[in-house]
């Protein structure tokens, strides 16, 4: 019989540690995001993106 | 009070997953082989991508076969919890939620092509769709526990990075990118039968109906063998189609003979040294196609970017 799987322990401290953690990596993926399509745009566009009529 | 009262088995909450385990459902050493393999694909095609894009094309390929590997975790954390070299998986050892991994997939799937449609053209964002669906619904919850042959159509999700790549730069599928293709999808039965033959108890219990426990060994060697041969001619297809010259041609010679003995050895023998022979070959069918698509690169960058052939 083979060995059961390596089971959490979680404590209270543990799962807040956990989540901020999560919070921070999701901000940071979300900030990314925004400037690879910032920079999508403008490898894209080039020079035009600023060539528009207001 | 508690966040978690308490966890049975794989029906974490939401709440207990940390970032590791989000990276772990990607499987990173499958994306280490796509972003290379991709990065081949899209380095050997003719024309050019500006370095942004084609940077944000290979995260997309590999971001896109990260989304497949979190669902095929999903689906899979049944067996996952069985076999000993997946029951530490983020789903099965009760760290993460299948709905987690799941939403997490979907949404990866969906933000990598769309990405790389954008960057690039939507047939390679079409191909690398299809990609997903192919190994996540296809072989994942298809044909992986209904048949034998799962490892040699399943085989086909692992052989479009390339393809994909390729794709990206020229907005086509042609004889080439096929090549690549054959390449992996000839590669992936030998490389996993060997890997089935040593690991053969796992499949077993977790009732995956791989050659070896279906077939039997004898039959699985002879398919090593068969496929090993096609393998080695069908990596010269890039040599023959003029997409690479002989600093591809005569490694793929050498590292196709070496499989296609290793193949044999592995047929001739049985019991304990069957499965040493049988681990010998899986190890070396990694270095052969890393090696192989090396030699790809070298040869089509010597050739095509400094104009040296």
């Amino acid at each position: 019989m083979a060995a059961k799987p390596e089971q959490v322990q979680t404590s209270d401290e543990a799962l807040k540690a956990s989540r901020r953690k999560r919070s921070i990596a999701l901000a940071i993926a979300l900030g990314v995001v925004a400037i690879v399509f910032y920079a999508l745009t403008l490898v894209k566009l080039g020079p035009a993106v600023f060539d528009r009529g207001l | 009070m508690a966040l978690i009262d308490e966890h049975k088995g794989y029906e974490a909450t939401a709440s207990g997953a940390r970032v590791e385990d989000y990276l772990a459902l990607l499987k990173p050493r499958v994306m280490s082989l796509v972003i290379f393999t991709a990065l081949c694909g899209m380095l050997v095609a003719p024309g050019g991508l500006h370095p942004f894009l084609a940077l944000l094309a290979i995260s997309c390929i590999a971001i896109g076969a990260g989304a497949s590997g979190a669902l095929n975790m999903w689906y899979d954390s049944d067996i996952d919890a069985i076999m000993s070299r997946t029951r530490n998986r983020p789903i099965p050892s009760g760290r993460m939620s299948k709905e987690e991994a799941l939403a997490f997939g979907l949404i990866l799937s969906g933000f990598s092509v769309v990405t790389l449609g954008l960057a690039t053209n939507w047939v390679a964002a079409g191909l690398l769709a299809f990609t997903i669906f192919f190994y996540a619904v296809i072989y994942t919850v298809w044909l992986k526990r209904a048949t034998p042959q799962n490892i040699v159509i399943g085989g086909a999700a692992g052989a479009f990075p390339p393809m994909v790549g390729w794709a990206a730069v020229t907005g086509d599928i042609s004889i080439d990118g096929i090549a690549l293709f054959l390449i992996i999808f000839l590669w992936t039965p030998p490389h996993f039968w060997a890997l089935a033959l040593y690991k053969r108890g796992d499949y077993e219990a977790a009732s995956i109906p791989m050659l070896p426990n279906v077939a039997g060994d004898r039959e699985t060697q002879n398919q090593i063998v068969i496929y090993s041969v096609l393998l080695s001619l069908v990596a010269f297809m890039p040599a023959l189609t003029g997409l690479v010259g002989w600093v591809y041609a005569v490694p793929a010679a050498v590292l196709g003979l070496a499989f296609s003995t290793l193949a044999v050895h592995l047929r001739l023998a049985e019991g304990v040294e069957m499965r040493k022979r049988a681990r010998r070959l899986f190890t070396f069918s990694l270095s052969y196609l890393f090696v192989l698509f090396l030699a790809l690169l070298v040869d089509a960058l010597l050739f095509k970017s400094w104009g040296l052939f």
